[in-house]
């Protein structure tokens, strides 16, 4: 009997364990649930479509189709871009490396997030009409290409899950989400949904308004008779007498943006051997040894505000940049054939920077819906 | 009414006639895919970009091609009905660029099956096609491509083909020559190309297989092989040889 008794209290007192513990669960989800799982159907879905602004002498702007641009996406992904709170400790936005003052560059040889990476920052000016990404060309998309920096260590090195967490808990974010695509509830935020806000405000980063397109599209204005000059040998064929500086950078992007990327080595490096080069840039990603050296040929729209240049931002000024091509650059297995010497006085220098001067377009990246929101 | 009659009996026959000078084909209705299939060469020698090294007498160590892309326009396959050669069009443009083994493959949908005789397109661009530029083209489609214009020409850019070559005899892999070759405007720089090749187009036989020799391009084999160690100007006598030779350097694979 007491045998019994002592059975029946030791099952009765398991029992109500088991009830506070499930008790302690479900008040313990109820709260997680507040924080990460919040109810946002009281928020308005009504989204309206978001229209590139280009210019008529750009292409369309390429757009996935499951992420055409709305006002509310292209808002969400713009504060996002802004907001340190992607980095690890809050204190790294994607704007440390892509200032809008600076075309969207950050003025440093290697950039620096938590660390110092190994490549320059690229410009993000007009980047939506680029079909491969990063200077590798890694990444074939602006959302793939988003993915990448949060959980680099030198960049934001963060996680996902945390960033993810974070948005999800966060006090406005969430109804941000619901008004750009119509989640309804916080826990739907994810990764996806992130890098697709950010990359439709990528898109809207655009740049054709330029004295260049003023006067050669715009009928508005004329050339300097330096700036001409300029444009002349910019634009001539590629001949022992002209650089060809347009076989790689054609308008109206100014770089090369075919669909294989563009990618080139342009001679920075005397290399004897396939396997020679420091960085082998573009042969890293396909494997091919014969692609060891190529980086992407990018945008010269606001060179003028993107110094220093090259993929390791070796070179300070344009001046530079010039002498190097005028050389026709170092040896190396893999050199691209248009590479080549060509005559480069003063006034020749002097042209070419002023016509790639034409090029700055201080207008756009003043834009109030570029820089960080208010 | 009865001179609206007259009017409407007159086009009607002015439009059969019309029809019937087109040479066109009648349609039967039934389409399949067509590849069209292009392998590079250099004579004899398949070729691969960068990787294969060729020989050429004003490169002591062989010259490498690193790149060759063209646009074909106005394509059709053609067929020889009763003493007569009908043409189908297949696309009005389509551009290729060779991939590192030295191939690439141009695929048109929806054209009408029949038991041909041959491919007939222009390598280059019509002049209306030409009179165009980029940015009023899909960036997806072939016209659409700003890397392939040449604004000083005011022309897309119908054929490059570039290389590097190793003038020092020294053993080592310097590369220090290059050429590059590029080819456009229309209608000077364009040429209609047609090539014999039997194809009973059906469910079960969809590709046309073609190599592009560069050999005869550059005429390597000639008593004046264009050179491979210097850049040229694009619309000059090169330009022109490179074109009138293209005929003979397109061919059904072997």
């Amino acid at each position: 009997m007491a045998l019994r008794t002592q059975f029946l209290l030791a099952s009765l007192f398991v029992a109500l364990l088991c009830v506070l513990s499930s008790c302690k669960d479900d008040a313990s989800l109820t709260v997680r649930d507040e924080l990460t799982n919040r109810d946002l159907t009281a928020t308005e879905f009504a989204p309206i479509v978001y229209r590139y602004n280009l210019p008529d002498h750009f292409p369309e702007m390429p757009q996935p189709e499951d992420n055409l641009a709305t006002q509310a996406g292209v808002r969400l992904g713009q504060r996002l871009f802004f907001d340190p709170l992607l980095s690890i400790d809050s204190t790294i936005s994607c704007a440390t490396c892509h200032k809008p003052e600076l075309a969207f560059t950050d003025g440093l040889a290697l950039s620096e997030g938590a660390g110092q990476t190994d490549r320059s920052s690229m410009s993000l000016v007009n980047v939506g009409l680029q079909n491969l990404f990063f200077w590798d060309g890694r990444s074939g998309s602006l959302e793939d290409q988003s993915l990448h920096p949060i959980e680099d260590a030198n960049e934001m090195a963060n996680t996902w899950e945390n960033v993810e967490q974070r948005l999800r808990r966060h006090n406005t974010y969430p109804e941000a989400f619901r008004q750009a695509f119509g989640i309804e509830r916080s826990g739907e935020i994810d990764r996806q949904l992130v890098t697709k806000a950010i990359a439709q405000f990528e898109r809207s980063i655009i740049s054709g308004g330029a004295k260049y397109d003023q006067v050669v599209h715009g009928l508005d204005g004329f050339f300097t008779e330096l700036e001409e000059e300029g444009l002349a040998l910019f634009f001539r064929e590629a001949s022992p007498e002209h650089p060809g500086c347009s076989h790689c950078h054609n308008a109206p992007s100014f770089a090369d943006i075919d669909d294989e990327g563009g990618f080139r080595n342009n001679g920075l490096d005397a290399v004897d051997e396939l396997d020679g080069f420091s960085d082998p840039g573009r042969g890293a990603v396909t494997g091919d040894a014969f692609d060891n050296g190529k980086f992407r040929a990018p945008t010269l729209r606001n060179i003028e505000l993107t110094a220093p240049y090259m993929h390791d931002g070796r070179f300070k000024t344009l001046d530079e940049v010039l002498e190097h091509y005028a050389s026709g650059g170092h040896h190396s297995p893999t050199r691209d054939p248009l590479m080549h010497t060509f005559p480069l006085d003063n006034r020749r220098k002097e042209a070419l920077t002023a016509f790639l001067e034409t090029l700055t377009d201080r207008e756009a990246l003043s834009r109030s819906e570029v820089n960080a929101p208010r | 009414m009865r001179s609206s009659l007259l009017f409407a009996l007159l086009v009607g026959i002015v439009s059969v006639h019309a029809s019937c000078d087109e040479d066109v084909p009648e349609a039967t209705g039934e389409t399949v895919a067509l590849s069209l299939a292009l392998s590079g060469k250099v004579g004899r020698q398949d070729l691969a970009l960068e990787s294969q090294t060729y020989l050429a007498s004003e490169a002591a160590e062989g010259f490498r091609v690193s790149r060759v892309s063209m646009y074909l326009s106005d394509i059709r396959l053609v067929e020889n009905v009763g003493g007569r050669q009908l043409a189908t069009d297949v696309a009005e443009v389509g551009y290729f660029r060779l991939d590192a083994g030295g191939e690439a493959t141009m695929e048109f949908q929806n054209v009408p099956v029949g038991d041909y005789s041959g491919i007939r397109f222009n390598v280059g661009l019509t002049a209306e096609q030409d009179a165009t530029v980029p940015a009023e083209w899909a960036a997806t489609h072939p016209l659409g491509r700003a890397s392939e214009y040449w604004n000083d020409w005011g022309s897309y850019i119908f054929m490059k083909l570039e290389g590097r070559a190793d003038t020092l005899a020294d053993g080592m892999e310097r590369y220090d020559a290059s050429f590059v070759y590029h080819v456009g405007k229309s209608p000077e720089f364009a040429r209609e190309v047609e090539v014999a090749y039997a194809l009973p187009l059906n469910d079960n036989n969809q590709t046309i297989a073609l190599e592009l020799d560069l050999a005869t391009l550059l005429g390597l084999d000639s008593a004046e092989p264009l050179s491979v160690v210097s850049s040229a100007d694009h619309r000059n006598d090169a330009a022109d040889r490179i074109m009138s030779s293209v005929g003979e350097a397109i061919r059904p694979a072997r």
